[in-house]
């Protein structure tokens, strides 16, 4: 599994700046997994929203994968940090 | 300091639509074939005006839910950013006052009293940005059988590049307002200036 930026996982507060990425930033059609609460989810990337997170990190809009509840299924947005990359989009 | 979403509304947005402004402006010819380049040109320029503040109010509505998941803790922000852009009225529809008013109230706040309040100009603007959308709906469709909902004035229903920039202008004057209600809001619930 390859984190998805260079900053930590529940990074917080307003004068943290950009950090460069060691890993590329995620791009639609990436398929990535997170925790939400006590849920382990997978998910599709449909859209980069660009950074509009604190200190500018990288928030994307996914689509749930696998998902028993929705139909359709769901969509949100998560930030790049707190997620891992399962399978790259392909080029 | 503005929002990053209104850093980008006034630069990014403003380039794309000054592009389709200066393609009106470079229209050459004369006669039936300008004028269906024209409406052509005007239309293009309503849909893009339209979807270009739908980006800014979508930007604005993540980026202040950003900064109210940095104010809980750690575990629940992840929670509380999925819900709060969940279903989003503006990820799939028009930017109108119903859709941003509805979106906004899940930030914690009432979204157009204090834009009334913070801007007397609110009202007006607000009746062309629904005018803007009425447009864009039609363009989009390509279905002009609302006359009384596309009436620009006196009856008349065709779109004249005046049109676009009176809308252009209220979205401008809405961007700044939605900004700095926003921070307002966020400053408030948040006890810091979010950005």
């Amino acid at each position: 599994m390859t984190r998805c930026s260079a900053l930590p996982v529940g990074l917080r507060g307003s004068t943290v700046k950009k950090m460069p990425t060691t890993a590329r930033e995620l791009r639609p059609g990436d398929v990535v997994t997170f925790t939400i609460g006590l849920m382990h989810m997978r998910a599709k990337v449909i859209e980069d929203r660009g950074h509009l997170g604190i200190g500018g990190r990288q928030i994307v809009r996914v689509e749930l994968l696998d998902d028993p509840y929705d139909d359709p299924p769901s969509r949100f947005e998560v930030a790049a940090a707190e997620v891992e990359m399962e399978q790259p989009a392909a080029k | 300091m503005p929002s990053q979403s209104l850093i980008r509304w006034q630069r990014d947005a403003r380039a794309e639509l000054d592009d389709i402004a200066d393609a009106h402006a470079a229209l050459g010819g004369s006669g039936h074939s300008r004028r269906v380049a024209t409406v052509q040109i005007n239309h293009a320029y309503a849909v893009l005006l339209s979807s270009q503040f739908q980006r800014f109010c979508r930007d604005l509505h993540s980026e202040a839910s950003e900064q109210l998941c940095a104010a809980v803790p750690a575990w629940a922000g992840p929670i509380l950013r999925a819900r709060l852009a969940e279903a989003r009225k503006l990820d799939t529809g028009n930017p109108n006052p119903g859709n941003i008013g509805s979106d906004f109230r899940r930030l914690g706040f009432d979204l157009w009293p204090l834009m009334r309040a913070r801007s007397a100009r609110t009202d007006g603007r607000k009746n062309r940005l629904e005018q803007l959308n009425r447009w864009r709906n039609a363009i989009a469709h390509q279905d002009f059988s609302d006359a009384a909902g596309l009436d620009l004035g006196s009856g008349r229903t065709d779109l004249w590049l005046s049109d676009v920039r009176a809308w252009r202008a209220a979205c401008d004057g809405l961007a700044e307002t939605l900004d700095g209600v926003v921070d307002d809001a966020l400053l408030r619930l948040a006890g810091r200036p979010p950005w």
